[in-house]
């Protein structure tokens, strides 16, 4: 991606304009995660710095732009979270509040294609499959912590978060014609 | 086990084998990259949401200060003397640059405010206020020391959507953390109820002082900012009842505004 390029180069300019594209999906992701919009505008302002430090990292031979993007945005948010602790989200939940949601256009905008497609295929996974996915992914867990709240045996556990993966990777290519996220 | 990396799932032990052999297999590792684009489409659950415009420009002024070595902290506002050098490390803020002196304290305090007009008059009044207050005791004469202090750092307030005629400023020195609050437009307590102010730390509230509004809605408090609050310089004010609280129980009527 050329932002990512240019950014590498020290284009300020190129780093808003990538701001300014992927914002919403970001915090949004970072709302999801850390439930306060104190901490995510934190970390999505670190976010943003890592980029910045890091642009000349990223190797589009490796993947995707938003990929990288991505897991930068979530490693950063899970770190966060685990930083926090249980006994400061629960205060933080208490002392904060989550204001307003993208406004109805940009909503309207955003159930883009892509996001249609992989709430779809989410929606084919087992529920057990889908609910070991997401404690991972938005809550930061490990398998032996899904497994402890989820009741599981940690092998149990494994398999459906694997077989779920796969399953999700395959439903994602078949719908997705192009990989232009 | 590169699908469950990719979900940062491993736990420990089995992270640290994954670690070391993925440092040696590149086949693994863009295997693993595969997966981490099935992970990042999760991203596309969450409700898109939208940061406050402040984070765009903090981050553009990190970025920029983090390529010219000099630093500019943007949530608080500095009150200090000005000269031509510092007006130089706000460049953004000149077009909005205003100065405002003190009726009642030392002359030469200069404010540069980021926000708009209304924080001038209201600040404006506030010091008015202050006149009032200068009056009357030592305390006060304190806090007037507090206020004329180069150094002396203001915070900003914002009513929420349950007090939106309400305006706070909160003056503390960085170093002893003492501190006034000055706010405005808050609704009288209900019997029994009074306000509180909060250091926010980390996400976990810090009781500051418990206060009442007089009938004009305003109050003046002094207080002592938490060493640990200096730095994070966040705070709210709730209501409480009136002997106060250790954890907030009732709504935020004022938070910064950073």
């Amino acid at each position: 991606m050329n932002l990512l390029h240019a950014i590498a180069l020290r284009d300020e300019q190129a780093l808003a304009s990538l701001y300014d594209r992927y914002r919403l999906i970001l915090f949004g992701l970072l709302i999801r995660i850390l439930n306060s919009r104190e901490e995510a505008e934190d970390v999505l302002q670190e976010v943003f710095l890592q980029v910045w430090r890091r642009a000349a990292d990223f190797d589009e031979r490796r993947g995707r732009a938003f990929t990288w993007l991505i897991t930068l945005a979530r490693s950063r948010a899970i770190d966060r979270l685990r930083q926090l602790g249980s006994r400061e989200r629960l205060a933080l939940s208490a002392i904060d509040f989550v204001g307003d949601e993208a406004s109805s256009p940009v909503r309207d905008a955003l159930r883009s294609e892509q996001r249609q497609i992989v709430a779809g295929a989410l929606a084919e996974l087992s529920e057990e499959q889908r609910r070991a996915l997401t404690l991972a992914y938005f809550e930061g867990l490990t398998q032996t912590e899904i497994a402890a709240r989820l009741s599981s045996p940690l092998g149990t556990v494994k398999t459906r978060m694997r077989s779920g993966m796969i399953k999700l990777r395959e439903l994602l290519s078949q719908r997705l014609e192009s990989r232009a996220f | 086990m590169l699908a469950l990396h990719a979900l940062a799932a491993l736990d420990q032990a089995d992270l640290r084998v994954m670690q070391e052999h993925l440092a040696t297999c590149a086949e693994c590792r863009a295997e693993l990259d595969g997966w981490r684009d099935t992970a990042g489409a999760l991203a596309y659950v969450a409700e898109p949401f939208e940061p406050s415009p402040q984070v765009r420009d903090r981050i553009l002024e990190s970025v920029r200060a983090e390529s010219s070595h000099a630093r500019v902290p943007a949530n608080v506002i500095h009150l200090k003397p000005t000269s031509p050098r510092r007006l130089s490390l706000f460049p953004r803020f000149a077009a909005i640059a205003a100065l405002l002196i003190f009726v009642t304290l030392i002359v030469g305090l200069v404010i540069l405010w980021q926000q708009n007009r209304t924080a001038r008059t209201e600040l404006a009044r506030l010091s008015a206020q202050n006149e009032e207050v200068r009056s009357a005791s030592e305390r006060d004469q304190k806090l007037l020391e507090l206020l004329s202090s180069p150094g002396t750092r203001i915070a900003q307030l914002a009513g929420t959507k349950d007090a939106p005629a309400a305006h706070a400023i909160l003056a503390y020195d960085p170093k002893s953390g003492r501190a006034i609050l000055m706010t405005d437009g808050l609704p009288p307590a209900p019997a029994g109820k009074a306000y509180q102010l909060w250091f926010i730390v980390g996400g976990l509230p810090l009781p500051g002082v418990v206060f009442a509004t007089d009938a004009g809605g305003k109050a003046l408090s002094a207080n002592q900012v938490p060493a640990e609050a200096l730095q994070t310089a966040v705070f709210a004010v709730t209501q409480e009842t009136a002997s106060g609280a250790r954890t907030p129980t009732g709504p935020i009527l004022l938070r910064s505004m950073s």
